[in-house]
C-alpha cells in the first residue's frame, strides 16, 4: 500500500505552483475581476506554456498521459490560487477525449487540445438541465437547455452530454462548435467570480463525425465523476489556502492585548476545521487512487467524496470568515474570495442529499439487500 | 499511489485469517460477536493461544519474541482478530510497557518481565490518574521515597482499568515534590499481592466495575524495580502514551460494531419492511459508514511510510472516538425499546434478549469513555492547536 506521489507527479505540482505563486498573485486576481473578459488570456497562455492541457491527454496524442490522480493535482492547484481560467473544466473534458473520443476526433483535435489554443467546455453536470437528441438526416438534432455552464463564455467547442431518447438519463457524448447555429448564450458571472452561462439549444445539428458516444450511460457517468473529483479536488486546493489564511489571521490579530490565536474557543474550532479538511484529503486521493478501477466502486466513492466535499467546504467557509471577524466579510481580504469559491462548490454537481440517498440506496436499498 | 496491499501483505492477511479461523475459540468469538461481557479468562486464553503461535506481540522487535511487523501489518492483524470476534490483547503489557523496558529497562528488567507478557501468563495495568491528576497529569502526588533499598509508596490512584484482575501494576509516583511537576515522577513495578495495597471496584454508569481505586499504604517497593533513573518518569510517560499509535482511531472495533449495526438493521422492521432500506435511517447509515471508510483511510495513510502531510496522530484519536461512539449511538436508536432494558432482576426469569440485542445498551454507556481517556478529545485538541498550528 502506497500514498505517495510519484516523482513526476510531484514535479507537476511543484512547477504549476511555483508558476502560480509568480503569475497568479492575489492582487493578479482583482484585476482580472474587473477586466472586461473576467478571466486572464496571458495567463492561460503561460499554462498552456507549461502543459497544464496535456497534464491528461493521452501519450497517442501527444499528451502527458496523466490519469485521475494528475487531473486532481492541478485541480486543486487551480483552487488553492482561486484560478479565473477555465484549467479544471478544460481538463475534464481533455480526460473525457482521452477516454471516449473516437480515433478520428483524436486525430483531428489532438493538436488544438494540447497547445491549448483551442478551449472545449464540458456541459456535462446533471443537475443543469436536460438537453436531448434527435436522430437527423446526417447526425443529430439537439434541443434544451443547460443552466449555469461553468466557462462556457470561454469555450470555443462544448463537450455535451445528452439523452437519446425520451426516458433515459443522458447516454450520449458529442461536441457542438460555441458558433454553432441553433446554440443561444446568456452570459454572467457567479458567486465566485467565475464566468459562466445559460446554454439554449434549438435543435442544432450535430455531424455524426462530432459524436463521440451513443447510448452508453457507463460513458457519461464515467465524465460526470471527472467533473465531481475535479471540482473536490479544486475544493481541497481552496480548503488548504483558507486554513493557512485563517490560522495566520489568529497569529496576527491583536485583541485584548494578544493574539486572538490564544483563546481556546477559536483555537478549538480551527482543530476541527483543519480535520475536516485531513479527512477531505484523505478520500480526495483515494478516490481518484481508485478512480480506473471498478465502475460501482468508483460510483461510490466519488458519491461519499461528493458529501465530503459539500459539507467541508460549507463549514470551513463558514467557519474562517467567523474566525477572520468584520475582516472576513470585506472583498479586500483573500478569505472572502475562497469563501466564495466554496460556497460554489457545495452547490455544483447536485447536492450533498442527493449524493447521499444515491449512496444509501446504493450500499442498503431493496435491490442491495435482497 | 497504489492503494492495494502487497502480494507479501496479502499473504501475511491470508495466513492471520486462517490461523484465527483454526485457533479462535467458538465459543469466546460467539461471545465477543454477540455482545456477551468481555471475560478476563478469554483474554488470558486468547493470550496464550496467539503466543503459541508466533502472533504473541506481533510488534515487537523478532530478539524479544515478536515480527517486527509493519504498522501496516499490525493493522491487518487487529482489524482480521476484531473482525472474527477476537478478544482485544491486553494493551497494558504489551503495547505499553513493553515498549519502555524495551527501551528504558535494564537486561534484567528485560528477562523478568517481557516473557510472562507474552504469554500472557502476568497481567499488567496502568497507575496514572489520581483524584487530583486526570488531565493535568502531572500534578500527581502519590508519593515514593527511599528507605534502604527500598521505595515506600502512599497515596490513590483511580481510573484503574482491570486492575481486579492484575498482577502488577506499572506506576508513576512523586519522588521529588520541590521539582516543577514534570521534574519530579518516576515510573515503578509493583507486585498487587504487595502488602498494603487495596483495591475498590467503581461502579460505572453500565453497571459494571471496569475501572478501581487503588490505595498505596506504605507498600514497600524493591529500588530495581524502578523503570529508568529517579525522576525521569515523565519522560518515559510521554514515550509510552505516544507508543500507541497504530490502532489510536480504532478503526477495527468500529469496523466490527458496524457489521452488527448492520445486521440488526437488517432484522429490525420499520413499517413492514427492514430498517436498513428505511430512507432517513439509510442515509445515516451510510454517512457513517462514508464517515469508518474515511478514518480507516487516513489511518493507512498515516501509518504507511510516506504519511509526510498528516499533520496529528491527534485527529485520528479524536475522529476515531467520534465515529466508534457515533456507531454505538446509531445501534442504540435502531434497538428501540428493546435497548431500554439493562439488566435482569435477581429472582425473576431472565429479561429477553438475543444474539442482536445483548450488550447494546451497556456498549453505548461505556463508551463514552473514548473521548474521556487517554488524553481527552478536548485535550487533543489543545495538543494539535499549539504544535501543529502553532496557536
Amino acid at each position: 500500500m502506497d500514498f505517495q506521489f510519484t516523482e513526476e507527479q510531484r514535479l507537476l505540482q511543484e512547477t504549476l505552483q511555483r508558476c502560480l505563486s509568480d503569475e497568479a498573485t492575489f492582487d493578479q486576481r482583482k484585476r482580472t475581476l474587473r477586466s472586461a473578459d473576467g478571466w486572464s488570456p496571458a495567463l492561460w497562455s503561460t499554462l498552456s506554456g507549461l502543459g497544464v492541457p496535456a497534464t491528461v491527454i493521452d501519450e497517442g496524442s501527444g499528451g502527458l498521459g496523466g490519469g485521475a490522480i494528475e487531473l486532481a493535482l492541478v485541480c486543486q492547484s487551480a483552487g488553492q490560487a482561486l484560478l479565473l481560467e477555465p484549467v479544471s473544466s478544460v481538463l475534464v473534458a481533455h480526460a473525457a477525449f482521452s477516454r471516449w473520443a473516437p480515433a478520428a476526433v483524436r486525430a483531428s483535435w489532438r493538436a488544438a487540445l494540447v497547445s491549448g489554443q483551442q478551449r472545449l467546455i464540458p456541459v456535462i453536470d446533471p443537475t443543469q438541465g436536460t438537453l436531448r437528441a434527435t436522430p437527423s438526416a446526417d447526425g443529430l438534432r439537439i434541443s434544451g437547455s443547460a443552466s449555469v455552464v461553468y466557462h462556457a463564455p470561454l469555450a470555443d467547442h462544448f463537450l455535451v452530454a445528452v439523452a437519446s431518447n425520451a426516458e433515459a438519463n443522458a447516454d450520449t457524448l458529442l461536441t457542438v462548435p460555441r458558433t454553432a447555429a441553433g446554440l443561444s448564450l446568456n452570459a454572467y458571472q457567479t458567486v465566485d467570480g467565475q464566468r459562466a452561462a445559460d446554454l439554449h439549444f434549438d435543435g442544432v445539428a450535430v455531424p455524426t463525425t462530432d459524436v463521440w458516444v451513443t447510448g452508453d450511460r457507463a460513458a457519461v457517468e464515467w465524465v460526470i465523476d471527472c467533473g465531481i473529483l475535479a471540482l473536490a479536488a479544486d475544493t481541497l486546493g481552496s480548503l488548504e489556502r483558507t486554513l493557512q489564511l485563517t490560522v495566520e489571521y489568529l497569529k496576527t490579530r491583536q485583541q485584548f492585548g494578544g493574539p486572538i490565536g490564544r483563546f481556546q474557543a477559536l483555537q478549538h474550532r480551527m482543530v476541527v476545521a483543519m480535520a475536516k479538511v485531513e479527512e477531505l484529503r484523505t478520500w480526495a486521493w483515494v478516490t481518484a487512487a481508485r478512480f480506473h478501477g471498478d465502475a460501482a466502486d468508483r460510483r461510490l466513492d466519488v458519491a461519499a467524496l461528493h458529501v465530503l466535499a459539500c459539507e467541508t467546504a460549507r463549514h470551513v467557509g463558514e467557519e474562517a470568515v467567523q474566525l477572520h471577524g468584520g475582516m472576513g466579510v470585506t472583498e479586500e481580504m483573500e478569505v472572502s474570495h475562497h469563501f466564495r469559491r466554496l460556497v460554489a462548490a457545495g452547490i455544483r454537481y447536485g447536492s450533498r442529499d442527493a449524493h447521499l440517498a444515491a449512496y444509501a440506496a446504493e450500499r442498503f436499498g431493496r435491490k442491495a439487500s435482497a | 499511489m497504489n492503494l492495494a496491499l502487497s502480494a507479501e501483505d496479502r499473504a501475511f492477511q491470508d495466513a492471520v485469517r486462517a490461523f484465527i479461523a483454526a485457533h479462535l475459540p467458538k465459543e469466546i468469538a460467539q461471545r465477543q460477536l454477540s455482545g456477551g461481557r468481555l471475560e478476563p479468562a478469554d483474554i488470558r486464553q486468547w493470550q496464550a493461544i496467539l503466543n503459541a503461535h508466533g502472533y504473541g506481540a506481533i510488534h515487537w522487535p523478532v530478539a524479544f519474541g515478536g515480527q517486527d511487523a509493519s504498522p501496516l501489518r499490525q493493522y491487518l492483524f487487529e482489524l482480521e482478530c476484531a473482525l472474527a470476534g477476537a478478544p482485544p490483547q491486553l494493551s497494558f503489557g504489551v503495547r505499553m510497557l513493553a515498549p519502555v523496558l524495551m527501551r528504558f529497562g535494564t537486561p534484567e528488567q528485560q528477562r523478568t518481565f517481557l516473557p510472562s507478557i507474552l504469554t500472557g501468563e502476568t497481567w499488567w495495568c496502568q497507575g496514572y490518574s489520581e483524584p487530583g491528576a486526570g488531565s493535568d497529569l502531572a500534578s500527581l502526588r502519590t508519593s515514593a521515597v527511599v528507605d534502604g533499598d527500598h521505595y515506600v509508596v502512599n497515596g490513590q490512584k483511580c481510573w484503574n482499568t482491570l486492575g481486579q484482575h492484575a498482577d502488577w501494576i506499572f506506576c508513576l509516583v512523586r519522588t521529588d515534590t520541590s521539582a516543577k511537576p514534570q521534574r519530579g515522577i518516576t515510573l515503578l513495578l509493583i507486585d498487587m499481592k504487595s502488602p498494603g495495597i487495596t483495591v475498590r471496584p467503581t461502579v460505572l454508569l453500565d453497571g459494571t466495575a471496569e475501572v478501581n481505586d487503588i490505595y498505596f499504604d506504605n507498600v514497600r517497593v524493591p529500588v530495581q524495580q524502578r523503570v529508568g533513573a529517579e525522576n525521569e518518569g515523565w519522560t518515559i510517560a510521554k514515550f509510552l502514551l505516544g507508543h500507541e499509535r497504530t490502532n489510536i482511531a480504532g478503526v477495527p472495533w468500529s469496523k466490527r460494531d458496524f457489521a452488527r449495526l448492520l445486521r440488526i438493521a437488517q432484522a429490525a422492521t420499520r413499517h413492514g419492511r427492514p430498517l436498513l432500506e428505511d430512507a432517513d435511517f439509510s442515509r445515516r447509515l451510510a454517512r457513517l459508514e462514508i464517515d469508518l471508510a474515511v478514518i480507516e483511510y487516513t489511518n493507512l495513510r498515516m501509518l504507511s511510510a510516506a504519511a509526510g502531510d498528516l499533520t496529528t496522530p491527534s485527529i485520528l484519536k479524536i475522529r476515531g472516538s467520534e465515529i466508534r461512539q457515533a456507531i454505538s449511538a446509531l445501534t442504540l436508536e435502531a434497538l428501540g425499546s428493546a435497548a431500554l432494558r439493562l439488566h435482569s432482576v435477581e429472582g425473576a426469569a431472565p429479561m429477553p434478549q438475543d444474539d442482536l440485542t445483548r450488550g447494546v445498551t451497556a456498549s453505548y454507556l461505556n463508551l463514552r469513555k473514548l473521548s474521556i481517556y487517554g488524553g481527552s478529545n478536548e485535550i487533543q485538541k489543545n495538543i494539535v492547536s499549539q504544535l501543529t498550528l502553532g496557536l
